[in-house]
């Protein structure tokens, strides 16, 4: 599984980084950065929360 | 029993819930045959609708009253259009709005607010709206953009009475046509004098800012960066407002939820969430469908317009356990108040932090206050519902 953040919707609105502190943190310029691009299964519920609580659906799951 | 829903109609502004609550447990697709539109009233159709641009467009504006498509294309707002366009232009100013960037106004918010209250701390209260929740964003959004001072009042004025209707009927009133002409004409004169005299406002940002296009890249035309001034100027105003003036009512008919908050103002986040759900300005998104969509065994057909009901999603007793009561403490994980997906409000960050200053503020001055109900007016708006004045004193 792997995620990925578009830098085009993301508009750092830090849902997914208080979810998922240990898989998202905020960059710079205020886009939020995947800290672990391919996190172990077990975080696959807290990143599910973070992809339907992202206010701008920003945030992907992709299998394999 | 058969109920209509008039977003028109005073006295569904006046108390909107019992006929959302209808809807959602009889009608969940509904049909207005007069005014021809449907409307979705159940949290987890709401949500996903909003989410679902492709399917849901906004291309022919939020609001249910028809817009004048010349007047869409001559200043173009994001708010009325679709991805890639909507993109494009959002990407231009999103920046300035960011949670970080939000919070570097924190000081100049509160003492904006701060200068505001005195007077109402020496009269022991006064009018919320008219002299608290009416400026203090106004201040806030017109200082961002750049607009001066003295144009500021006049300016809020005309945004107030284009977004007005009369009782029962889409029908955009004259006076309302009148002020959204005045408005437009304002930010283009603006716009000339900014040109000859730059300020430090988001306005004069626009000047030099690159829209892409499909070949490259290309500056902003007059109508866009008027369509930018005028789309957040207007939302930076009336919305939060409405939200301040509502938690005010909120707080003095619940003083138990607001003693909760005056102990422990750690709470007031939280607070600000559920007078989100339970009064929210934005009561519904009108969309239009782009193909032919299954409801409850009904289709709707591609090209009619929906209204995707914020109102009574927020008061969905399938997402929240008795969601007429307001409780500070209540947890909301999904808000839809600001919307969700590519048109969440821009300016969520900036109303939220407003809003929690404001409050502080006030809070500090006014532990105990009533409101006089019988003195409070309600706004005649087509999805904005908030009052017009909310008269309190100190108790």
């Amino acid at each position: 599984m792997r995620v990925i953040v578009d830098p085009v919707l993301c508009e750092g609105n830090g849902v997914c980084t208080q979810v998922a502190p240990e898989i998202f943190a905020l960059g710079d310029d205020d886009r939020a950065r995947v800290l672990v691009e391919r996190p172990d299964e077990a975080r696959r519920a807290a990143l599910e929360t973070a992809v339907r609580r992202c206010p701008r659906r920003a945030i992907r799951l992709v299998e394999g | 029993m058969c109920v209509e829903l008039n977003p028109f109609s005073y006295e569904f502004q006046e108390n909107p819930y019992p006929i959302y609550r209808w809807l959602r447990d009889h009608e969940p697709l509904h049909r207005n045959e007069q005014l021809e539109f449907w409307a979705l009233s159940r949290f987890r159709d709401v949500l996903p609708s909003l989410v679902d641009w492709e399917t849901y467009s906004s291309s022919e504006g939020v609001v249910l009253e028809r817009l004048d498509p010349k007047m869409l294309e001559a200043t173009p707002m994001m708010i009325s259009l679709d991805p890639p366009r909507h993109d494009r232009l959002r990407k231009l100013v999103s920046r300035a709005f960011t949670p970080r960037r939000v919070e570097s106004l924190e000081p100049f918010v509160r003492a904006t607010a701060v200068r505001l209250l005195e007077p109402l701390v020496a009269e022991g209260g006064g009018d919320f709206v008219k002299d608290f929740s009416t400026p203090l964003p106004m201040e806030v959004i017109f200082t961002l953009l750049g607009v001066p001072d003295a144009d500021r009042r006049q300016l809020r004025e005309w945004t107030d009475l284009a977004l007005e209707r009369d009782p029962d009927t889409p029908a955009i009133p004259p006076r309302a046509l009148e002020a959204s002409l005045l408005q437009m004409r304002y930010w283009y004169e603006l716009l000339g004098e900014l040109r000859r005299h730059p300020n430090d406002g988001l306005m004069c940002s626009l000047f030099e800012a690159e829209l892409e296009t499909d070949g490259g890249t290309t500056r902003l035309t007059d109508g866009e960066i008027i369509g930018f001034c005028s789309l957040l100027g207007a939302a930076g105003n009336e919305t939060t407002t409405k939200l301040l003036a509502n938690a005010a009512v909120l707080f003095a008919r619940h003083p138990g939820e607001y003693r909760k908050v005056l102990a422990d103002p750690a709470r007031l986040p939280g607070a600000i969430e559920e007078i989100l759900r339970h009064s929210s300005p934005a009561q519904y998104a009108a969309r239009t469908v782009m193909r032919d969509v299954e409801w409850y065994g009904r289709t709707v057909p591609q090209g009619a317009r929906i209204l995707l009901l914020i109102g009574s999603a927020n008061h969905d007793e399938r997402e929240y356990r008795d969601p007429e009561r307001f409780d500070v403490d209540r947890q909301i994980p999904e808000p839809v108040g600001f919307g969700q997906g590519v048109h969440f409000c821009l300016g969520a960050s900036l109303a939220r932090l407003e809003t929690r200053v404001a409050l502080e503020e006030f809070a500090r001055r006014f532990p105990r206050y009533t409101v006089d109900e019988a003195g409070c007016r309600r706004v005649h708006m087509s999805n904005v519902h908030g009052f017009a004045s909310v008269p309190f004193a100190r108790a």
